[in-house]
């Protein structure tokens, strides 16, 4: 009997030593200082959903000891150790809905030579509107040629949780490695889905209704297989580039690596009918990186005319590559009868010296957000890209100022709701991608961006990966990696030509 | 009990008996020796080796690390193996601590397999095919996956639980000891945990024969055991959700990857499971310490050393590519200088490119690069991945200042083999001296969380703060002055050296530490047409004329009937010299069929621009 009140005894009292030590009071002895905390990643002043995992940061000052304050406007208070401030995600999550559409601050205090100092505050906005559920990307080294460990992964942006979509380790062989890219969902449902699989068991793996079928769209009038994608937002149909691409290396330039197509042009492909068919074929024309408006009426694209000089197109785009410009044009579509009009001028970025493309409508149809650099059709590798946003109401376009960097901002996707967007930028190292969420208000204005959270705020910092074409979902891709690696596996249909 | 020996023959029953105690000295003193030759093997023979294999594998303190090695069956293994190499940055304090580890394996071995005490030393078997597979490693190891000491850890925790069991009462223990095994080890150790799962299987067949049990039972047990054995990796895969290529299943945790055209690389990773079941078989036979038997300890001791001495790679080109790697790494271009000037007929072209940095450092590059042997000797192995380069151009690109290229090529390797401290470093200083210093930061950032790159990467920490303190560091000034050029947009087409022959050949202009390069470049590459622009360009700086550039001046102007006028006065009469006895011999024997001439040529004058350019044809620089 003693023995086990005893035991008891000494559990409760452990117990609450533990809780007693992991509670922690900000200090009320404290000097204020004149200026504001660095943390990295940067998440200050930011508007942010109200769904979006825990922000953990770390506080990059010296000190003996660092504690965090954190206090919602309209309720919810914590504090927390640093330097690295890990929020616990119930805590975070009741934080979040408690301040829907208001603020939290955050107070640093630092004991430094023995006295506590606090930095300036500051404040972020929790807005009502929620981001989609999910986010995917492929993860890839910022690569030049070669691959081997590639996989598109899907993750939870309300918590950390992360899980492959594909992962070529699942056909690699020894000698034979598996690329993959280009995944692609129709209007953010998972039931619809492609991506491509290059060299070993190579396929366009088509998802039409949950079920994952391989196709071949290589048909012997293209010049390549189905490249960039766009998925019309309700008929089974796929818009594709169909690039013939090279890649060429810089011997000293920084942005170190020019992508360039020597031929492309664009084909539609119906799901149900198994055909292809061609949408621009202009032999000058560089068209490429198609997109649908959410009427499915229009397909927007961007085209580059290059014509060679010398006769040696491989070698003359070595040479004149800094004056390739794209455009972006529009198409009208008729969905009845699946036909193209006219190609019209949209932006003509060539006549600013410029070269614009990905273009992509906001779900509202109102902006046209796109990506521009002084030339060329790869701008992950061009230090000058940065986002514009083409309002169609006043017709004017802008620089998105308010997240572009110094460094690279391209692929971009915006949210099902139109009040966010993922982009992707080097900002960080100039080398290796992140994606970075943006707020995206009713009056066209954008958020200051910050990045993907994770658990450890040194995640980014350490990780040798880019993240490739993030693309937002509202919902998990349910196909598992061995059902699409069984499919990929399996012989490829062969799309036809219409 | 008595010898069986004893019992038969007359010529044995005359034979002294042993003094008692002589297997525990033989087998002391063979386990000793062992030791001392694991340490002089690895810490000595083989330091060059094991110095690379540590700069060719990332060990990071890191807890995201360790996860990402518990993404597939094995991974544990990986990262025993990773954490192991990277103590042999010194190749003593890696010996050392491999040595320890062998030496307790072998404790482990005898106990495990309870082995008598005239086959003690038959434990050393599996060591040396642990030090076989180490002294087996070629080029393979510049396109491998897998750490090579990961095997080494999977071969001692195969046989930790037949160990751990010995400790155990009862089969039920036993039993309870596979069966968790393989459930829990399989995801951590892959074909290991099999293994292990097997050495315990046999011993407890073994076991239950002799004891009384019911041999149907038995045999029923053993069955399903190892059937459960067998059932583990599918169910795993089926079950686990990890990313589990099927074809490997039983495999994971071997280096399935690496050797390519070459499967008598695995010729120790089957031979150890191989030896380690038969010890296990040993149990079957009951077997008592037989005095008459003692000559078997040293000789398994005898034949463990031989098979490491006969079966490792020797290769001098290997081996010297080795040794200049590491004192590159030192930056100790005395030491290449020193390796090159080994008598080696035919060195690879990585040799030779080599050399020609470490000449280059020493301001002796178109003075002595013909002076050495310029051949283009394969690389001797089947394994189709290695190229000059995968294996030489991240490092070559880099101090020929081809900073993109070295970034480049570091990235690829990065991408094929995951990341290594090497690839590390080098994109970490390719960035420093683009002055990309978030990019540094990055890099720096990565470096200190390994053990012994994290002093030299925080020291880069003040180019971070200061990046005009590049200047003062005087291999990056030198490499700075070497980036002087025009960018071009272009490709390497994977063949680095003619790449870089060609970017220094076609210079138009640049500072004067890129003239030596781009003389030497038009030397090699005999590009006739490019050599007096250049030559002046020597000759309007008033720079001194290197020796082979003024051979070369002196064979192209007797070819082309160019007269050089006052221009000779700037040539050493010991040049002019012997550049007479060359016209001599080769004009007095025209009758002679080329290699006769070659041949005649070479005794005399092997040494000179005049024989590499005449007689040295079709180098493949690839």
């Amino acid at each position: 009997m003693m023995s086990t009140f005893l035991y008891r005894l000494w559990t409760v009292l452990f117990v609450a030593a533990l809780m007693l030590s992991c509670t922690q009071t900000l200090p009320n002895d404290y000097a204020e200082l004149n200026e504001e905390v660095t943390i990295s990643p940067d998440y200050r002043n930011l508007i942010i959903p109200c769904n979006i995992a825990p922000l953990n940061f770390k506080v990059e000052v010296s000190a003996e000891k660092i504690l965090v304050g954190i206090q919602g406007d309209q309720g919810g208070s914590f504090v927390l150790k640093g330097p690295k401030v890990l929020i616990p995600e119930k805590k975070w999550r009741s934080l979040l809905e408690a301040n829907k559409s208001g603020k939290y601050s955050v107070e640093v205090y630092a004991r430094q030579n023995g006295e506590w100092n606090r930095y300036q505050p500051f404040t972020n906005s929790i807005a009502a509107d929620s981001i989609d559920e999910y986010l995917s990307y492929r993860l890839i080294e910022p690569s030049y040629v070669l691959y081997e460990n590639l996989c598109i992964r899907q993750r939870h942006l309300g918590s950390f949780w992360e899980k492959d979509i594909y992962n070529n380790n699942l056909v690699s062989e020894k000698e034979d490695f598996q690329c993959i890219n280009c995944h692609s969902y129709q209007n953010y449902q998972t039931d619809n889905m492609q991506f491509h699989a290059r060299a070993h068991h190579a396929g366009t793996l088509i998802v039409c209704d949950g079920v994952p079928r391989k196709v071949n769209l290589k048909t012997e009038q293209l010049i390549s297989g189905g490249v960039y994608p766009a998925w019309h937002p309700f008929e089974k149909l796929i818009a594709y580039s169909v690039n013939n691409t090279n890649q060429l290396f810089h011997s000293k330039d920084i942005q170190k690596v020019e992508v360039l197509d020597r031929n492309s042009d664009l084909i539609l492909y119906d799901i149900e009918r198994n055909q292809v068919s061609i949408i621009q074929n202009d032999s000058i024309a560089l068209e490429t990186f198609p997109a649908w408006s959410p009427d499915g009426k229009t397909l927007y694209y961007s085209s580059a005319r290059f014509e060679s000089r010398t006769g040696d197109r491989e070698s003359d785009l070595a040479t004149y590559y800094q004056e390739i410009k794209y455009n972006i044009f529009s198409v009208p579509f008729d969905i009845e009868q699946r036909t193209f009009g006219e190609p019209r001028l949209l932006i003509d970025a060539e006549s600013i010296g410029m070269s614009a493309l990905l273009p992509r409508i906001s779900p509202d149809g109102r902006y046209l957000l796109f990506s521009m650099a002084e030339y060329g059709t790869f701008h992950i590798w061009h230090k000058n890209s940065d986002l514009y946003l083409l309002d169609f109401q006043n017709n004017t376009i802008r620089s998105l100022e308010e997240v572009n960097s110094k460094d690279t901002e391209s692929y971009h996707s915006w949210s099902s709701n139109g009040r966010w967007m993922v982009f992707s930028t080097r900002r960080d190292d100039g080398s290796y991608t992140r994606p970075y969420i943006a707020y995206f208000d009713e009056q066209g204005r954008a958020g200051k961006p910050f990045i993907l959270p994770q658990k450890d705020p040194d995640f980014h910092l350490g990780f040798l990966k880019s993240y490739n074409i993030p693309e937002f979902m509202k919902e998990p891709v349910r196909v598992s990696p061995r059902k699409f690696a069984r499919t990929l596996k399996g012989d490829a249909i062969q799309a036809v030509m219409r | 009990m008595r010898n069986k020996s004893s019992k038969s023959g007359k010529k044995q029953a005359t034979r002294p008996e042993l003094p008692a105690g002589t297997f525990t000295w033989i087998n002391i003193s063979g386990s000793l020796l062992f030791t001392l030759y694991s340490f002089w093997f690895l810490g000595i023979h083989k330091a060059d080796l094991m110095f690379r294999l540590q700069e060719l594998t990332l060990f990071l303190f890191d807890k995201t690390f360790f996860y990402e090695h518990l993404q597939s069956p094995g991974g544990l293994l990986e990262y025993a193996g990773k954490f192991l190499t990277q103590f042999f940055y010194y190749p003593w304090l890696g010996a050392v601590i491999l040595t320890a580890l062998l030496l307790l394996w072998q404790w482990m071995l005898i106990r495990a397999f309870d082995l008598p005490k005239h086959l003690r030393l038959l434990s050393l078997l599996p060591l040396s095919m642990a030090l076989l597979y180490i002294g087996m490693q070629e080029y393979s190891i510049f396109v491998a996956k897998y750490s090579v000491l990961s095997q080494l850890a999977g071969m001692i925790l195969a046989v930790l639980p037949l160990f751990v069991a010995r400790f155990l009462p009862g089969t039920r223990a036993r039993i309870l000891i596979l069966l968790t095994l393989v459930l829990l080890g399989y995801p951590f150790l892959g074909f290991y945990a099999l293994l292990g799962a097997l050495l315990l299987w046999v011993g407890l067949f073994a076991t239950g024969r002799t004891e009384t049990e019911h041999q149907t039972k038995l045999l029923l047990r053993q069955l399903l055991l190892l059937l459960f054995l067998l059932a583990v990796p599918p169910l795993f895969f089926l079950l686990s959700g990890q990313n589990i290529n099927p074809k490997y299943l039983f495999a994971y945790g071997l280096p399935v990857y690496d050797y390519p055209n070459t499967p008598w690389m695995w010729t120790a990773l089957v031979a150890c499971p191989l030896l380690l079941l038969g010890l296990a078989l040993l149990s079957f036979v009951k077997t008592d310490s037989c005095r008459s038997l003692w000559w078997l300890n040293p000789l398994f001791f005898v034949l463990g050393i031989t098979f490491v001495q006969a079966g490792s790679y020797k290769d001098l080109n290997f081996e010297t590519q080795l040794a200049m790697e590491r004192a590159i790494s030192h930056n100790d271009w005395d030491k290449v200088l020193e390796l090159a000037r080994k008598p080696n007929d035919n060195p690879n072209r990585l040799l030779v490119i080599y050399r020609n940095i470490a000449l280059y450092n020493k301001n002796q590059l178109c003075e002595r690069m013909f002076t050495f042997p310029n051949t283009d000797e394969p690389f001797h192995t089947k394994n189709a991945l290695v190229s000059n380069t995968i294996v030489g151009a991240p490092v070559n690109c880099f101090y020929y200042g081809l900073l993109n290229y070295s970034y480049r090529w570091n990235m690829e390797n990065m991408v094929l083999f995951g990341p290594r401290p090497e690839n590390l470093r080098f994109m970490m200083m390719s960035a420093l001296l683009n002055r990309e210093m978030e990019l540094v930061g990055k890099y720096i950032h990565i470096l200190e969380k390994t053990l012994f790159y994290k002093k030299w990467a925080s020291e880069h920490r003040v180019y971070l703060d200061d990046p005009a303190l590049l200047l003062e560091n005087k291999q990056y000034k030198t490499l700075l002055a070497l980036t002087q050029y025009e960018n071009l947009l272009g490709q390497d087409q994977r063949v680095i050296e003619l790449a870089i022959l060609n970017h220094f050949c076609n210079l138009k202009s640049g500072t004067d530490e890129m003239l030596e390069w781009s003389m030497s470049s038009i030397l090699t590459t005999k590009s006739v047409y490019k050599f007096w622009p250049m030559f002046f360009v020597y000759v309007n700086k008033n720079l001194p004329l290197p020796r082979h550039v003024q051979e070369a001046a002196l064979l192209l102007a007797y070819f082309e009937k160019r007269d050089l006028g006052d221009l000779i006065n700037l040539m050493d009469p010991r040049v002019l010299q012997r550049f007479d006895e060359f016209k001599r011999l080769t004009e007095s024997n025209t009758h002679l069929t080329e290699e006769m001439l070659a041949a005649l040529v070479k005794r005399s004058f092997e040494k000179s621009y005049w024989y590499y350019f005449c007689f040295v044809k079709d180098l493949k620089t690839n």
